[in-house]
């Protein structure tokens, strides 16, 4: 079960609230969760009273921490805003997967497609292909599927040890420290 | 133009939309002219060149997003203090934005229109943020002048923290103790000397 951080703009949300319940149905389906509920609240609120929030202080700080708790991240990014291009800086600093949505008759001339970054997919969708695209998205990072990188400093006491390890069960550093890992966790308190 | 041969001159990163330069190049000038009156650098000179392929070709539509973006942060990164014209609210300035506060440099983020305090960008809490409104050129002006005067880097060193194995370590400590230097001081030494070897800095 992964957990989605969903990013959108207002003109999206105006227009186009069909696609985004789509998207969101798509990540259901698949048994994912969106990190940040926050789309049907939003849309009732412009349709209600025409404006986003009272608070932005609070909106963004639910969305970056949305974003930090998040495994990965689909942007609908065919009206690209300021929000839009903030969380998806953010999301790209924070190394998360990032999945860019733009309606196949957006403008190609658009900042958003020079956004160029190992951790960031874009795709052109209609209609029909927008399911696909998504599931393909989701499956090629689901981590059940995909080891993930970890890097951390280790001082010359815990390097010295490693090695010693290493040599003596046979096993690689890193092997060692997931097993003292895994051990951590069938302690029970996690 | 209040000069100051004490102050250093910090390099400015000015980031904003290309798309609606008929309207915004008066102020895009405006606020060069005053980082230039403040004896200070742009770290990208973009926005002529860009005014002029606009010109040439308003309905250019091969514009490489990914070389214009690439230069953008580069410069954020050399930069000391980033200004955004934010009037249009795009995408690229929300980009910019996130990126430069991440860094932790200073960023002014501008806007013509008052409706920016009913946006996202008026809620993000970073005291590295200052964000204004304005309607004239001579207003403008004010806003930037102020925010250079109060960002104006001093003369006084800065604190730097990083990691040092064990190696790098005994090494500084044997440098330091055959030279007389501070562990400090020799570091310093050997990014001046770094600095003055790099012909491409």
């Amino acid at each position: 079960m992964l957990s989605i951080h969903f990013i959108t703009s207002r003109p999206s949300l105006e227009n186009d609230i069909a696609v985004l319940r789509r998207i969101i149905e798509i990540i259901h389906n698949k048994d994912h969760f969106i990190a940040h509920d926050w789309i049907e609240t939003a849309h009732k609120r412009l349709v209600d009273h025409k404006v986003g929030t009272d608070d932005w202080s609070l909106i963004y700080k639910q969305n970056l921490e949305a974003i930090a708790r998040s495994e990965l991240v689909i942007a609908e990014a065919t009206y690209e805003n300021f929000a839009v291009g903030y969380q998806v800086s953010a999301a790209i600093q924070q190394k998360k997967p990032v999945l860019i949505l733009r309606r196949e008759s957006a403008d190609r001339n658009a900042f958003v497609t020079g956004v160029e970054d190992g951790w960031v997919r874009h795709a052109q969708y209609t209609d029909k292909n927008l399911a696909p695209i998504v599931d393909k998205f989701l499956d090629d990072n689901d981590i059940k599927v995909k080891d993930l990188r970890f890097n951390f400093f280790i001082d010359r006491k815990i390097h010295n040890y490693l090695r010693w390890a290493s040599f003596k069960t046979g096993k690689t550093k890193a092997e060692v420290i997931r097993e003292l890992l895994k051990h951590d966790i069938e302690k029970g308190e996690y | 133009m209040a000069t100051n041969k004490q102050r250093p001159v910090m390099t400015i990163h000015l980031t904003g939309s290309a798309h609606h330069f008929d309207e915004d190049i008066p102020f895009y000038r405006t606020i060069t002219r005053t980082i230039y009156n403040h004896e200070h650098l742009l770290a990208f000179d973009w926005v002529e060149p860009a005014f002029v392929r606009m010109k040439r070709d308003p309905t250019d539509e091969t514009t490489d997003w990914s070389s214009i973006l690439e230069g953008n942060i580069e410069a954020i990164a050399r930069a000391d203090l980033v200004i955004i014209e934010a009037t249009h609210y795009g995408f690229g300035q929300g980009y910019h934005a996130a990126l430069a506060l991440q860094q932790k440099k200073p960023v002014l983020l501008l806007s013509r229109r008052k409706d920016i305090e009913n946006r996202l960008a008026s809620g993000i809490r970073d005291e590295l943020l200052l964000i204004k409104t304005y309607t004239t050129e001579a207003e403008l002006e004010k806003i930037v002048s102020k925010f250079l005067q109060d960002n104006v880097l001093t003369n006084k060193d800065f604190r730097f923290n990083f990691f040092l194995d064990r190696e790098i370590y005994n090494h500084l400590r044997w440098a330091s103790f055959k030279t007389g230097k501070t562990k400090a001081e020799i570091i310093r030494q050997l990014i001046e000397r770094e600095i003055a070897d790099r012909e491409e800095y």
